[in-house]
C-alpha cells in the first residue's frame, strides 16, 4: 500500500494528457495541513473535457487509461497502489474554485496539486456531515488558515449563515 | 493515571500539533499505515454475531398455499395488468361482502380485454363492409 503511487500516476496522467488540472481533495488533502486521518479512499478532483459529440462528461478515458496500465476497477473506484481512488468532476462553484486555486505541494521530489486549507474548510462547512464539522474544527484550531481568505470564500459562496451557526455551536465560549 | 482533564486535553492537542508538523512524506507514510490498520480492524470484525439482535426475514406464505412459498413469477395470474385487475376486483368483492353488501358483478364485455390486438387496416375494414353489404 503506497499513496505515493497515486501521486506518480496522477502526474503521469497529466503529462499524457488524459486529464486536465487535477487536485487532491478530502481527507488526504487535509492531511497535508493537519495530522493524518484514517481514510479509506483518495478523492481526486479533475477538470473534465466532454468528448466530441457528447454533452455528458465521462470518466471512461481515465478508466480506460488506468485499466490499460493494470489498475483494477472496483465500482466507481480505481485501485492505485492499493488505494481506492475516486476521480470526481467539480460538483459546484466552490469545488470548481478550489480546483482552480489548488496549490502545488512537493512530496519527495514529485509535485501534486492539493486544495488549499481555506477551500477544504469551506467545503467541509458546505458539506456539513459530522466528520466534516470535526475536520473544520481541526482546521480552525490548527491555525493553518488565513482568516481573510476563508471569510472571502464564505462570502463568495453564500456560506456566512452556515458559518455563523457553526461558530455559535462549536466556537462560542472557547 | 491523572484525571486532570485540562492536562489530558493539552497533551492531546500537543500530540496532534506534533503530528501535523511532520513532513508530508512522513504523514503519507502514516496515512498508508492508518489505512492498513482500518482494513485489518474491519476484516477482523465479524459481520454477524449470534448475540446481536437481528431480524431474519421469513418466507412469505399465502393462507391457501400452506407452507409453500409464493413465487409470483411462476404464476401467470400474478403477472400483467389483467392479473392486477382480477386481484383488484376480487379484493373489492371481498370488501363489499365483508361490509354486508352485495357486490354488483358485471360480466366483462369482450372489448374490455387489455390484450393488444392487431390494428385493423383500412383495406380490411372496407372488405368487411363489402362482405356485409353483399
Amino acid at each position: 500500500m503506497n499513496i505515493r503511487e497515486v501521486i506518480q500516476t496522477l502526474n503521469q496522467m497529466q503529462s499524457d494528457g488524459v486529464v486536465g488540472r487535477c487536485a487532491v481533495g478530502g481527507a488526504v488533502a487535509a492531511t497535508f495541513y493537519l495530522e493524518p486521518f484514517a481514510t479509506l479512499d483518495v478523492d481526486i478532483f479533475v477538470t473534465m473535457r466532454p468528448e466530441p459529440g457528447r454533452l455528458l462528461l465521462s470518466l471512461d478515458p481515465i478508466f480506460d487509461y488506468l485499466k490499460a496500465r493494470g489498475c483494477a476497477i472496483e465500482g466507481e473506484y480505481v485501485i492505485i497502489g492499493g488505494w481506492p481512488v475516486q476521480f470526481l468532476p467539480p460538483t459546484g462553484p466552490l469545488v470548481e474554485e478550489a480546483l482552480a486555486d489548488s496549490v502545488e505541494m512537493c512530496v519527495e521530489g514529485s509535485t501534486v496539486r492539493v486544495f488549499t486549507a481555506e477551500h477544504l474548510a469551506s467545503i467541509a462547512l458546505q458539506t456539513g456531515r459530522a466528520k466534516d464539522k470535526s475536520r473544520l474544527l481541526q482546521f480552525v484550531e490548527s491555525g493553518k488558515m488565513d482568516g481573510d481568505v476563508f471569510r472571502n470564500i464564505l462570502n463568495r459562496h453564500g456560506l456566512e449563515e452556515k458559518w455563523e451557526r457553526f461558530s455559535n455551536q462549536f466556537l462560542s465560549g472557547s | 493515571m491523572s484525571f486532570d482533564f485540562q492536562k489530558i486535553f493539552d497533551s492531546k492537542a500537543a500530540h496532534r500539533r506534533q503530528l501535523a508538523d511532520l513532513s508530508i512524506g512522513e504523514k503519507l507514510t502514516l496515512l498508508d499505515a492508518l489505512r492498513e490498520r482500518a482494513i485489518a480492524i474491519r476484516n477482523a470484525t465479524p459481520t454477524h454475531h449470534s448475540s446481536v439482535l437481528s431480524e431474519d426475514p421469513v418466507p412469505y406464505h399465502t393462507v391457501t398455499s400452506g407452507t409453500q412459498p409464493v413465487r409470483p413469477l411462476d404464476n401467470p395470474d400474478f403477472i400483467g395488468a389483467e392479473a392486477a385487475l382480477k386481484r383488484a376486483s376480487a379484493k373489492a368483492i371481498a370488501r363489499d361482502l365483508a361490509a354486508g353488501l352485495e357486490p354488483i358483478v358485471r360480466t366483462p364485455h369482450p372489448s374490455w380485454s387489455l390484450k393488444t390486438e392487431r390494428p385493423v387496416s383500412d383495406s380490411e375494414q372496407s372488405q368487411s363492409r363489402d362482405s356485409h353489404t353483399s
